[in-house]
């Protein structure tokens, strides 16, 4: 008796929800990322009185990330992909069913069934390291343009103690 | 009583119960457990992102998460559905045969 072990392949759906939580995760981030260089005004996030160790003399909470301390974190990334990435290559791709059945019906079946299991777990590894790469990029790229502007700004600062002086 | 090693042809109730458990604990669970420990993750980002993106993050991988695990058993329980039909109708088969007979 054959098995297709077709009704379990539920792949493009849980693709689909990773694809709407990766959404939503893009659209978060990149409205959140703004705020590091916010003002006081608007609450008082403010990505340099975490990056410059400004907090102190500030009274507001602080709100950041630097590109080091997001190496730590892609890092912790890096090593949970890893973990389950290892654990995937360990799975058997057939199980003893000999003292199940006689015969070869249930081989496809749950050959099907390790295929499916990596495909969802492969779907969820390579959104979360979308996900950690826009991150990468969107904080290395606020941080670029955050430190030009602070550079601008002092230099312009400079010219005119210069100018008062 | 001839075991199902001595059979051409046939399925083993207690057999299935034993196969559906080694296929739960050799494929899906070192995985599950490994998609699920998010610790270290969780430890990094409070440790150094600061602010309202790092609950987004998390939350959503939390979500990822619990939608991976979902998936995880909804294939395992079709395929206990599946291998269960199949046991069934072999078992069927069988007693129709001796209800011929």
């Amino acid at each position: 008796m054959a098995i297709s072990g077709g009704t379990y392949r539920v792949n493009s759906d849980l693709q689909q929800s990773f694809r709407t939580n990766m959404e939503t995760q893009n659209a978060t981030v990149n409205s959140v990322i703004s705020s590091y260089t916010g003002s006081a005004d608007n609450g008082g996030e403010s990505f340099f009185s975490k990056t410059f160790g400004m907090a102190s003399s500030l009274t507001y909470e602080t709100v950041g990330i630097t590109p080091e301390m997001l190496s730590k974190i892609t890092t912790a990334i890096d090593e949970y992909v890893s973990n389950l990435n290892a654990s995937l290559d360990a799975m058997p791709t057939a199980v003893d069913y000999t003292k199940a059945f006689k015969g070869e019906g249930v081989t496809k079946a749950v050959e099907n069934f390790v295929t499916s299991v990596k495909e969802i777990c492969q779907s969820y590894i390579i959104s979360l390291q979308q996900t950690e790469q826009q991150i990468i990029d969107s904080v290395n790229s606020h941080y670029s343009a955050s430190d030009a502007d602070l550079s601008g700004q002092l230099n312009s600062d400079a010219a005119n103690i210069h100018g008062n002086a | 009583m001839p075991t199902i090693s001595d059979l051409g042809y046939g399925t083993s109730r207690e057999g299935v119960t034993v196969l559906l458990e080694d296929i739960k604990s050799n494929l899906i669970t070192t995985v599950a457990e490994n998609a699920a420990d998010i610790s270290k993750i969780e430890a990094a980002c409070n440790e150094n992102w600061v602010g309202h993106s790092k609950d987004v993050f998390l939350n959503n991988l939390r979500k990822d998460v619990t939608v991976l695990q979902d998936g995880l058993n909804q294939m395992y329980n079709a395929l206990v559905t599946e291998i269960n039909a199949a046991s069934a109708a072999i078992m069927d088969f069988d007693q129709k045969l001796i209800s011929e007979n």
